[in-house]
Formats: C-alpha cells, sequence, structure tokens
C-alpha cells in the first residue's frame, strides 16, 4: 500500500515542477500541466489523433514483423555457425551503437520519402538487437541439451524446435522486447522528417508553429504510447513463455 | 591457440569490409547504383579529407564532442548518485525502478523541443537529451554493482569498525567497478547518440546539423562524408571502452583465482 502513495507523491512532485518551470519560464516556453490536459482531451475526443495514431501503430507493427522475421532467422544462423558467429558478432554490436539518425537521409534518399522509408527506419532500429539476442541465447544452449537429443535420436528439426528453440526463449523474448521498443523509436523519428502524418509529423508540426501545448500533448501521448506497447510486449512474452514452460513439463512427464 | 583463431577472425572480419567496400565503389563506379543516392567510398574519404581542413567543420566537431562529453560526465555522476540512494533506500528504488528499467522504450527525444524552449536554441538542451538518454542506464548499472556485493564484504568491514566514507571508497567503489565500466560504456554510447540525434533534429551547430544541413542541401558527398566521420568515431570509442572492460575483467579474475 505504502508503495502506491510513494508513486502518487513521486508523480504530484513531478507535476509541481512541470507547473513551476511552466509559471517561472511563461507558457510561451512550456506549457501548463493543466492546459496540456485539455489539449490532449481534445486531440482525443475530436478524433484528430487518430489517423495520426493509426499510421504510426501500422508503420510499428509492419517494422517489427519484417525485424523479427529477419532478425530472428540471421541470429539464429548466426549463433549456430559458431565461426561466422564470431566474426560478425562485433560487426553487429558496432552497428547497433552506432547514433541511427545519421543513417536516416541515406534511408530517405534509398526508399524516397514515402512510408517504406519510416518503415525502413524502424526495422533498422529493432533487427540489430533481435539478432544480437538470438545470436547470443543460441550461442549459449547448453551442449549436453544437443548430445542429449541426439542420443534419443532426435532429427536436427526436431532437435531445433522442441530442445533448442525452447532453450533459447528467454534470451529470444530479450531480443524482441527490446527490438519492438526501438521500433518505434525508430519509426517516430522517421516520421519527423519528410512526413505528412504520423505521431512523429505531430510532434515536429507543433515545433515548427511553436505549440507548446501541442508539444507536450504529443509528447506525453508517445511516452504512454511506449510504455504500453512495452507492457504489451511483455504480457505477449508473458504468455509465451508460459506455453513454453508448459510444453516443457508435459515433455518432463510423459 | 584461442588467440590465432580470434586473429584469423578479425582478418577474416577485415576481408569482409574491405570486400563490401570494394563492392560499393564498383557498383558506384560502374553507375548501377544513382550518383544522387551513394557515392563511392573514395569519394566519401577525398571529401572527408576536405571537410576536416574547414574551421567551421573542425569547430562543428569539436562542439559535437564537447557536448557528448559534458553530457556523460553529468550522466555519470547524476547515474551514480541516483544508483547508490537507490540502494540505500528502498522506497525510492521501488518508485524508480520500474521507470528507469524500461526507460530504453521513451522517446526522450520528445521531450526536446520543450527543453528548446526554455533554454534556448543552443548548446544546452542538446546535453541535456544526451544526459536523458544515458543517466538511466549508469544508474542501473551502479544499482546492480551495488545489490550484488557479497554481503560478506558488508559484514566483515562492519567488524573491522570501517567508518561509512570509507566503506564507500574502499569496498564499495572497488567492487562495483566492473558493473561502472559498463554502465560507462552504455552511457558513453547513448550519449553520444542523444546529442547527434538532438542536433539532427533542431540545432544551429554540430555534426547532427551538418549532416542534416547537407542532407536539405542535395549535397550528397559531404553528407556521405558526415557519416562516414561520425560511424568511424562512434566505432572507434566503442572499440577503447571494450578493450578498457576486457582489462578491468581481466584483472577481476586473476585477483579472483589469488
Amino acid at each position: 500500500m505504502r508503495i502506491y502513495a510513494d508513486r502518487a507523491v513521486a508523480i504530484f512532485l513531478v507535476l509541481g515542477l512541470w507547473h513551476f518551470l511552466s509559471l517561472s519560464y511563461g507558457t510561451d516556453a512550456v506549457a501548463a500541466p493543466l492546459a496540456t490536459w485539455q489539449r490532449l482531451v481534445m486531440l482525443i475526443s475530436t478524433g484528430f489523433i487518430s489517423p495520426h495514431l493509426n499510421i504510426t501503430l501500422y508503420l510499428w507493427v509492419v517494422s517489427v514483423v519484417l525485424a523479427s522475421v529477419v532478425g530472428l532467422s540471421l541470429g539464429l544462423l548466426l549463433g549456430l555457425h559458431r565461426a561466422s558467429g564470431l566474426i560478425f558478432e562485433p560487426l553487429i554490436i558496432a552497428l547497433s551503437s552506432l547514433p541511427k539518425v545519421t543513417l536516416y537521409p541515406m534511408v530517405l534518399l534509398i526508399c524516397g520519402l514515402g512510408q517504406s522509408s519510416k518503415i525502413a527506419f524502424g526495422f533498422i532500429h529493432g533487427v540489430l538487437p533481435i539478432m544480437l539476442f538470438t545470436l547470443g541465447a543460441a550461442r549459449e544452449i547448453p551442449l549436453h541439451y544437443v548430445k542429449t537429443a541426439r542420443t534419443l535420436g532426435l532429427d536436427y528439426a526436431t532437435t531445433l524446435r522442441r530442445v533448442m528453440l525452447p532453450a533459447m526463449s528467454s534470451g529470444i523474448m530479450s531480443g524482441l522486447r527490446l527490438g519492438a521498443s526501438l521500433a518505434l523509436l525508430g519509426v517516430i523519428i522517421g516520421e519527423m522528417f519528410g512526413a505528412q502524418r504520423g505521431l512523429g509529423f505531430l510532434l515536429m508540426n507543433a515545433i515548427d508553429i511553436n505549440d507548446t501545448a501541442q508539444m507536450a500533448a504529443v509528447a506525453l501521448i508517445l511516452i504512454f504510447l511506449a510504455l504500453a506497447l512495452n507492457a504489451l510486449v511483455r504480457l505477449l512474452i508473458y504468455l509465451i513463455d508460459r506455453r513454453t514452460l508448459q510444453g516443457f513439463t508435459q515433455l518432463s512427464a510423459s | 591457440m584461442s588467440a590465432r583463431n580470434s586473429l584469423s577472425y578479425d582478418g577474416i572480419r577485415l576481408l569482409l569490409i574491405t570486400s563490401f567496400l570494394l563492392l560499393l565503389e564498383l557498383a558506384c563506379r560502374q553507375g548501377w547504383v544513382q550518383s544522387q543516392v551513394m557515392v563511392p567510398p573514395t569519394v566519401m574519404l577525398t571529401t572527408l579529407w576536405k571537410l576536416l581542413h574547414s574551421d567551421a567543420m573542425v569547430a562543428d566537431i569539436k562542439i559535437t564532442f564537447s557536448e557528448a562529453f559534458q553530457a556523460l560526465m553529468i550522466a555519470v555522476v547524476l547515474g551514480m548518485v541516483l544508483g547508490w540512494l537507490m540502494h540505500r533506500w528502498s522506497r525510492l528504488s521501488d518508485i524508480l525502478y520500474p521507470v528507469l528499467s524500461s526507460w530504453y522504450s521513451i522517446p526522450v527525444f520528445a521531450l526536446y523541443p520543450m527543453l528548446i524552449a526554455f533554454m534556448g536554441l543552443n548548446q544546452r538542451p542538446v546535453i541535456a537529451i544526451g544526459v536523458l538518454m544515458a543517466f538511466a542506464a549508469m544508474a542501473l548499472n551502479t544499482l546492480r554493482g551495488l545489490q550484488s556485493i557479497p554481503v560478506v564484504l558488508n559484514k566483515s568491514a562492519r567488524i573491522m569498525g570501517v567508518s561509512h566514507f570509507s566503506f564507500l571508497l574502499r569496498v564499495q567503489l572497488p567492487a562495483i567497478l566492473p558493473s561502472l565500466m559498463t554502465g560507462f560504456k552504455m552511457a558513453a554510447t547513448y550519449a553520444f547518440i542523444g546529442v547527434i540525434m538532438a542536433e539532427f533534429i533542431l540545432s544551429p551547430c554540430g555534426m547532427g546539423h551538418a549532416i542534416s544541413f547537407a542532407y536539405n542541401d542535395f549535397d550528397t558527398r559531404s553528407m556521405y562524408a558526415l557519416m562516414l566521420l561520425v560511424i568511424s568515431v562512434s566505432a572507434s570509442v566503442q572499440w577503447v571502452l571494450i578493450q578498457i572492460e576486457r582489462r578491468i575483467l581481466a584483472h577481476r579474475a586473476t585477483l579472483g583465482s589469488v
């Protein structure tokens, strides 16, 4: 119970600080919390936000699906073939520590100003962590699992499906969670440049016309969206994890 | 044996990168790729060489480095203090831990316009974004390090009557050095990414701004030259930090065996 009280106090402190900032710098610089709330309600109740929200979510889903398929298969290949894993891992780490926004002009030149450039940028953000985590998980499968499977006479496909993938699941899930979050960041950054729709565009638009209430409202929406999607991915992963665990216990019981 | 193996892996990696660059060069020279889309690596290099001789560009590079460095220093101090406080007071960590552990998914740059609005369009909001991106990794790693200190260390220090301050300095700090190093490495990456991103979105100066300016100016050559610069700087900083981390871990391993 105390923890909820503590959190409520923390939220009030943040709101108080925000209000103080807007009082001392003026509403031209920082919109007051109340004004932001009113704008937020207006954006949602008039339905103004929904086309932008929809396009951002659509681009996110497409880039996450692409990043998962490519990241999982490449990561699996690199993880199972030890030498190529050791060769490519430092390259992938170097790529993922890049400020990827510097690559965005290149993506725009190659994919054009349309939606494919946003999907590509989200994909670039998401695919690297998924690949890295899958690679690490595949490398760290205990050797005796594979040996036992071989002794029991399982063929390679069955070993992969019933032994290796379940053993890798927690690593893969962490990668997917990180990749999905970063893909959202990529899509939003992509929408901030050369877009006509989307939450990133709304944010950039608010900067251009210096509408501080809209800036704060869109920033709040982005933060809540990110946290909500993160929670959703966590829930999905929890459900999948539980199912694989059940599979494990069934396997050991039979 | 393993040293020779890793050497040959380095060789293969170098070979792969070189052949990729050669292929890119060939593709651009042969006109398989349009010159507005991609320029040959040799042209990137010569353009970069020219850019490095212009005062304006050197000023931009210096600004970006000083911003990233300031952001990193602030984030490291802030993160260490916050991590230590969270370790001391579990109520604080109950509040902050869920926020910090999903911090990476929060689009911090969404706050950038507001930061500009009340700090002004100068270097301060850029540094602030770098700090906001970087401090969480430092705080979490400090906290993790402090929590993984063996209880026997705390108890023996208390038995020996060590004062609070020297306990912090002589026991806790050395014990969490590897975690601090991991945090520092992540914070350095995030601070650099944050600074470049903020400069790219909106800023009067810096490398990120130079890239976005070159893009808007259809100056593809300068754009790719600057990208090459940012990529090589980020990769070499990362390499140096990994080497330092490896040293510390190796030192730790020999200590453990004694």
